[in-house]
């Protein structure tokens, strides 16, 4: 599969290798039209870049000096007819073009004192009069070379960038680049890192939790027009599950009245069989009707908590059940630490969350035998019943609403459901414990909080 | 019932209505019907009722509104709120304005007789105690009489505080910290076996006495007296 997740590293490359390139071409621009060495009949310009390739080409051999024959000065030089050249090294001398007398003689009287100038030769126009004398080392030596006669005409811009900002130009132009990425890849990082503890907030925002958001006042200022849009969207969805959540409530409590006319014939009913059975089935819908109620009431996490023991909340259940649960034939009790253990939470969803567990185990748990209920101190509740245990296949599926076991037992459609909606609400979670023979169903409960804290 | 126990029905939903109207007349209650918060402030002041069953969400109000009017007559009708929200905030609220009982839709209808019942006898009837009876054994609130089989059975002190106890909760769990309290008081260090004990002589004597009930344990919990 191709994916491509548009990169911000490679956009930041693209984006500022354009501007430097722009930039350059803007400041080579500028350096053309202002240094145009044609403008000014005073700039030596000409003549330096001359002087500079002569020094590149000339070199030095057993008998004198030689100049290349395809060098950048040869190449000047045909372009120059009035170009002249002279050089001196030691005692060996090399001239090309016609010399003027004055500076011929210069060199010949002080070659050894002179180190560089620019100078006009007298008698020739400008800007061919424009000549540069300067001592540059070749080899183990040094050359004094004289250049004149060079038109400006025939030189390139490339010539005179070169000429007035040196060689190292480039080598600037390079580093600035090179720091240029640098600074960019560094930057980067920063700028994910930035986005780490927005991206470690939102992923905190859970079902259970569906009022939080991100903290605008923490998100760098750049960033805040997606924080606001993530906000908003999340606003959006609240309302769509408030809704919806409203609107399950909305219905079950119209089901009541209508529920109660029913419950009211029924009562009526001469026939004692059809009055059962109608009973018993008027029960269960009651019952699921109080369940859906009860799932909109106890889930929500925005309910009142405060501190709860959870042995004592567990021996109160198990005392509420054990007179049902030793009518269908089964054997309750509990065991619990001698101390407390204390959750934070709404104690009376938490005893419904129990209550559906021990009410699944009677349900569903064989009919006989043992149902445990075990507190521990590491904020655990066990209820362990030595009934069939879950099928594989239910597993699933089994805290899903509605979703019931195979056996004909009256069902609890929305029980487990509940109790995980609880817990969820509470920041814990139930789950089977794999077990031999029967089912363990386990509460968790998180640390409670500290006070101050709601 | 005599023509004192008039109730008076606020109920906007006809068939439920019909079906209460219908329901207590079966059991012999005069009942009057009326379907809003307007009839039925008129209905008030025109009659003196022994009970109203209320409902809460009528077209023209909250049945609330009511309660005040009803309870300024000069002997104030028990009021009974029908809800179908059985939110705590909502009973609270209603109990508060001054109702003195609710019911739940949808209720059984022997719950909806037996709160009139007590609604219509609570201004000082205080009744002697009937006798608590479970299987064969019975228990005089009143004598702290004991019989089995209608045989007198005599009991040290605190066995027969500890069968009161568990006989007046009879089919449900008692705790043991509740008993404990209730026989040994809070100061008195208690050792660990004494109420096992205690419980266990009550239990052989239940037997011997053939009394038809039973004392179960629920282990980590309490005890539960029980027919067998």
């Amino acid at each position: 599969m191709l994916r491509r997740t548009p990169s911000l590293a490679l956009r930041a490359v693209l984006t500022f290798t354009s501007v430097y390139i722009a930039a350059i071409a803007v400041f080579l621009a500028i350096v053309i039209v202002t240094d145009d060495p044609h403008r000014d009949p005073n700039s030596h310009t000409a003549p330096k870049i001359a002087l500079s390739r002569a020094a590149e080409d000339l070199q030095r051999t057993e008998n004198g000096l030689r100049m290349k024959r395809d060098g950048g000065f040869a190449a000047m030089a045909s372009r120059n007819p009035a170009l002249w050249l002279i050089a001196r090294s030691g005692d060996s001398a090399f001239s090309v073009g016609r010399v003027p007398e004055p500076v011929a003689r210069a060199f010949e009287q002080h070659g050894l004192l002179i180190e560089s100038g620019r100078f006009y030769v007298p008698g020739v126009e400008r800007p061919l009069a424009n000549a540069v004398v300067e001592r540059r080392r070749v080899g183990s030596g040094s050359i004094l070379l004289a250049v004149g006669g060079v038109d400006p005409g025939t030189l390139g811009s490339g010539d005179s960038l070169g000429a007035s900002w040196g060689e190292g130009i480039l080598v600037i132009l390079t580093g600035i680049a090179i720091v240029g990425f640098a600074a960019m890849l560094i930057a980067l990082p920063i700028l994910s890192r930035a986005l780490r503890p927005l991206a470690a907030e939102a992923a905190s925002i859970l079902p259970r939790a569906p009022a939080r958001r991100l903290d605008e006042d923490k998100a760098p200022r750049e960033l805040l027009p997606l924080v606001r849009g993530f906000n908003a969207a999340l606003d959006r969805l609240a309302s769509e599950l408030g809704r919806q959540r409203r609107f399950i409530a909305d219905a079950a409590h119209e089901l009541r009245t209508p529920l109660a006319v029913v419950a009211l014939r029924v009562e009526a009913l001469e026939d004692e069989t059809d009055r059962k059975e109608l009973r018993r089935g008027l029960g269960r819908l009651v019952h699921l009707v109080s369940q859906m109620l009860d799932l909109e009431r106890l889930s929500l996490s925005s309910r009142e908590r405060s501190h709860v023991d959870l042995a004592a909340l567990a021996r109160d259940v198990v005392a509420d059940l054990a007179p049902t649960a030793i009518k269908s034939g089964y054997d309750l009790s509990l065991e619990a630490p001698d101390s407390q253990v204390i959750v934070t939470g709404d104690p009376h969803a938490i005893s419904r969350a129990l209550t559906n567990l021990v009410g699944n185990s009677v349900a569903h748990g064989g009919g006989g035998g043992q149902i445990r209920v075990v507190v521990g101190s590491d904020r655990i509740i066990d209820v362990t019943d030595e009934g069939p245990g879950v099928p594989a296949a239910l597993q699933p599926r089994l805290f899903e609403p509605f979703s019931r076991g195979t056996s004909n037992a009256e069902g609890c459609g929305l029980g487990l459901h509940l109790t995980r909606e609880i817990m969820r609400a509470h920041g814990g979670e139930v789950r089977v414990v794999p077990r031999q023979g029967g089912a363990t169903f386990r509460l968790s409960f998180a640390a409670p909080e500290e006070e101050g804290r709601t | 019932m005599a023509d004192g126990s008039r109730i008076l029905l606020v109920e906007d939903d006809p068939a439920l209505a019909v079906e209460i109207v219908r329901a207590l007349e079966r059991d012999q209650w005069p009942v009057d019907h009326v379907a809003s918060l307007g009839e039925a402030f008129e209905a008030v002041i025109l009659f003196p009722y022994r009970a109203i069953l209320l409902d809460r969400r009528l077209p023209d109000g909250d049945g609330i509104g009511l309660i005040p009017a009803a309870k300024s007559r000069a002997s104030p009708p028990s009021i009974i709120f029908l809800t179908a929200r059985d939110d705590l905030a909502d009973r609270v609220e209603g109990l508060d304005a001054g109702a003195d009982d609710y019911l739940v839709k949808p209720f059984a209808l022997e719950e909806l007789l037996a709160r009139l019942r007590a609604a219509c006898r609570r201004p000082g009837q205080a009744t002697r105690p009937a006798p608590i009876e479970v299987a064969r054994l019975a228990f005089d609130p009143g004598t702290r009489e004991v019989r089995s089989g209608g045989r007198a059975i005599a009991l040290p002190r605190r066995e027969l505080a500890l069968l009161e106890l568990l006989v007046r909760r009879a089919g449900r769990v008692v705790q043991r910290g509740h008993l404990e309290s209730e026989l040994y008081g809070l100061d008195v260090e208690v050792s660990a076996n004494a109420l096992e004990a205690l419980v266990s002589r009550l239990r052989r004597r239940l037997e011997e006495e053939e009394s038809g009930v039973e004392l179960r344990t629920v282990r980590g919990v309490g005890y539960m007296l029980q027919p067998c």
